[in-house]
């Protein structure tokens, strides 16, 4: 009997999936499109249009989806299995910033209250072997960096614990509270990054008051095949090679994507000719992302380790050491000392359960990080390891269409501990987060709106005596809006945040080796609270198009890592210490130009400008200099080979208003020059070349400047695309 | 195809090789009245040597003159002692 009812299940199943209309994406003569990305956010899945622009879907009930293509405006919609859906893309030349479906709440960028950027990650890479370094050319956005082996990001001025970084639903803690301690993870399997620039509490809690990070895996593919493909990049400032493997398959309910990478520098070539000693850096990763559903329940599970090694440029015995003392005239690869290896480990389970009318979401995460600092051979200065339990709860509702309401709770439960080693900065500590928060949105064609709010709490506790034991509450808010008429788009958002101090802040008492300073917490730290103002003015025709961004960011309470006249051990020491106020502001403008006459051209251009004080009105600390990107592109249409051309001129702005015992930083310009190639549909890659006037540059923002050391000069990049 | 994966695989090998050495060059690294570090060679650690070395300190039984200074005897602490390479070391 069993088997027979299976069996009529399984009929009706099958009729179901027979039962579906045709889907079709239709350009603007109507005819039918080859190649368009069908993207279901909420199956993570990417599905291709055949060669007459038709495509099926899932069997489900009605399906969101976002289909794009380029050189035409992305679209979203929602589409019902049983009905017949025609999906008409628009002609698009001027794409002004790239036109984004946020993961974050899956809006389309024109749809945003919110001030977020998107970078493809694939758009990265191909002008760059450093996805970190190459966040830089996004307005707003810089990099605290030693040497070209760690760097973290920097956003409108603020990084470290105030800029969080997550990976997909899972909030990375990797001891970011160090200047010298870099982000701990490469671009492997990432589609693209997602930036939100100002306080972000609401949907990422208390510490995301700079800002978010927000890296999104590669989606599924429907394809019964398995696809591999095979990256390799080779860098002549150092010697880089990098190897990336994928492969992509699905069948069925069942998905998996599965990554692996090995790469390894030797010491960066400076301009004038000779090497940064101990610059090297070596990284590995593998990473595996399996997916299954059922009815109205999709399931993804995920794993990644990342195992790096970066040497610690700018190490030496001379009371004032000079370039000669940091540089050598060879370069090496193998490992050295002082150097940092850090490993990170991150699983994660994320539920969805698709009900009528609604949407719950449930994420379970552990996160583990190992970072170990050495001078000597065999024995650590530091070893610290921290993991992170977290649980990520939301449901989503559809209010009379318009409105949208968005209900979530978020925590964690964190334990660092140290392991044998030779100095201890940090104390063996728990933290506990949770957090509530609500948000609702109303979209219609005239306006968009939104406003959301949340409460945190978080205890801190020691194990070792005497203990230290506290709890912090907080609250924030956002509201936005978005108004479009015409060519005109104007958004406007408010928001405010909260950063509890780090432990380091409260309890440091230790030299911290990486950034040669003995540094001391002060356990009377209050809390951190921003308000941002932030404004947005676009407007774009067929071939021109622009952005004005400015914004003002206030943070009461601001902690600040201060210089004082005492020493221990000869390490000058360092105190945490909080200004009332500090003030953040500036404005960040896109220009984009297509001429009429040539639609292959593209001229782009960025502008960033920041200035960031205390209460006292003295310049804070680590604030970048103002910058101006320009890019001009040009595609060809028919050739064999050559697919694109892009130079680009990055010019940095001296840094003069600087703050107590902070150097000042000179102008520079970097040009530099690519070719994109693609032979058949199976070989492609980038050849170009960095730094083309081999321009000597300090950057303000590298920890390497006190020492005078030059940025890589002249580099040669190529890289190589096998799709198996 | 299979050829590709088997170039794939034997660039992943190669890449993944470990250079890392397990012996080093030591010194006693010390500090004389004019701040100027004086370095006594200690000769070449390995293995358990080192970690013992880097564990414990060096225990140097008599006076070392170097040039016109002296390294007195005494036990060296652990971070007296230095066995990571510099730019001007022969790798």
């Amino acid at each position: 009997m069993k088997f027979y009812i299976h069996f009529i299940l399984f009929l009706i199943l099958n009729l179901s999936l027979l039962a579906q209309e045709k889907k079709i994406v239709l350009d603007s003569n109507k005819q039918g499109i080859e190649n368009v990305e069908i993207y279901l956010p909420d199956y993570d899945l990417i599905i291709y249009t055949d060669s007459k622009g038709e495509f099926s879907l899932p069997p489900n009930h009605d399906i969101y989806l976002i289909a794009s293509k380029e050189g035409f405006k992305t679209i979203s919609a929602v589409v019902k299995q049983e009905t017949e859906t025609k999906l008409t893309l628009e002609k698009l030349h001027v794409e002004l910033d790239e036109i984004i479906v946020s993961t974050i709440n899956h809006k389309l960028s024109s749809n945003q209250t919110l001030s977020i950027s998107s970078k493809k990650i694939n758009r990265i890479n191909n002008t760059s072997s450093n996805f970190v370094q190459a966040l830089n050319n996004i307005s707003g956005i810089d990099n605290v960096s030693t040497g070209t082996g760690i760097n973290k990001v920097v956003v409108r001025g603020l990084s470290g614990s105030r800029v969080v970084t997550y990976i997909n639903g899972v909030r990375i803690e990797n001891q970011q509270w160090g200047g010298d301690h870099g982000i701990g993870f490469t671009s492997l399997g990432f589609s693209k990054v997602e930036i939100m620039k100002g306080p972000s509490s609401i949907m990422f809690g208390a510490d995301a008051l700079g800002g978010v990070l927000y890296f999104v895996d590669e989606p599924f593919e429907r394809n019964e095949k398995f696809k591999i493909n095979h990256n390799s990049l080779f860098e002549s400032t150092n010697l880089y090679f990098n190897n990336q493997l994928s492969t992509k398959w699905s069948s069925g309910n069942f998905k998996i994507n599965a990554y692996a990478e090995y790469g390894k520098a030797s010491d960066y070539k400076l301009p004038q000719g000779k090497y940064l000693y101990n610059s090297r850096f070596e990284n590995k990763a593998i990473k595996v992302i399996v997916g299954f559903s059922k009815n109205r329940w999709l399931i993804n599970a995920k794993y990644q380790l990342n195992d790096n090694y970066a040497g610690v440029p700018g190490h030496s015995h001379e009371a004032v050491p000079t370039i000669d003392d940091l540089t050598s005239n060879n370069t090496f690869r193998h490992k050295s000392r002082p150097a940092q290896f850090v490993t990170n480990q991150i699983a994660n389970i994320e539920n969805t359960f698709l009900l009528q009318n609604s949407k719950l979401k449930l994420d379970l995460s552990y996160t583990i990080n190992q970072l170990r600092e050495y001078e000597a051979w065999t024995v650590p200065e530091i070893d610290l390891d921290l993991s992170t339990n977290q649980w990520n709860f939301r449901w989503y509702k559809n209010i009379k269409d318009k409105i949208n309401l968005t209900i979530g709770t978020q925590g964690s439960r964190q334990y660092n501990r140290n392991q044998p080693a030779r100095t201890q900065i940090l104390e063996d500590a728990n933290l506990f987060d949770i957090g509530y928060y609500g948000l609702i949105d109303y979209e219609s064609k005239l306006i968009n709106l939104s406003v959301a709010s949340r409460i945190d709490r978080r205890k801190i506790e020691t194990i070792e005596t005497p203990s230290f034991s506290k709890t912090y509450d907080g609250n924030s808010i956002s509201l936005g809006l978005n108004k479009s008429i015409k060519n005109h788009t104007l958004r406007l958002n408010y928001s405010s945040g909260l950063r509890t101090p780090h432990l380091t802040e409260l309890l440091a008492d230790g030299v911290h080796h990486g950034t040669n300073r003995f540094e001391r917490g002060n356990p009377d730290l209050k809390i951190e609270k921003g308000q941002q103002i932030d404004f947005n003015y676009e407007w774009a025709n067929e071939h021109l198009g622009f952005i004005v961004n400015p914004f003002i960011h206030k943070i009461d309470n601001f902690i600040n890592l201060s210089p004082t006249l005492e020493t221990v051990d000869n390490y000058p020491v360092y105190e945490y210490q909080q200004f009332e106020f500090a003030n953040l502001q500036g404005a960040e403008i896109n220009l984009h130009y297509h001429p009429h006459f040539l639609h292959q051209l593209h001229f782009e251009q960025s502008y960033s400008f920041i200035e960031g004080t205390s209460n006292n009105d003295s310049a804070l600390a680590l604030i970048p200099s103002n910058k101006i990107y320009s890019e001009v592109s040009y595609s060809f249409k028919n050739a064999k080979i050559i697919k694109k051309i892009i130079t680009s001129q990055s010019y940095h702005f001296s840094k003069e208003d600087v703050a107590f015992n902070e150097q000042p930083s000179k102008s520079y310009q970097l040009i530099d020059l690519f070719l994109e190639w693609k032979h058949k549909n199976r070989l492609s890659g980038n050849l170009g070349v960095r730094n083309i006037l081999n321009t000597e540059y300090i950057p303000h923002l590298s920890s390497l400047k006190r020492f005078d050391v030059f940025n890589p000069g002249r580099s040669f990049y190529f890289k190589i695309n096998v799709e198996i | 195809m299979k050829k590709v994966i088997l170039a794939s695989s034997f660039i992943f090998l190669m890449a993944s090789c470990s250079d890392e050495s397990e012996c080093h060059e030591c010194h006693i690294a010390y500090e004389n009245a004019n701040n100027i570090e004086i370095e006594y060679e200690l000769g070449e650690y390995c293995e358990s040597n080192l970690q013992d070395l880097e564990a414990n300190g060096y225990e140097l039984t008599e006076d070392q003159i170097i040039g016109n200074d002296t390294i007195p005897a005494g036990t060296y602490a652990p971070s007296d002692i230095h066995c990571e390479e510099h730019h001007d070391d022969d790798h």
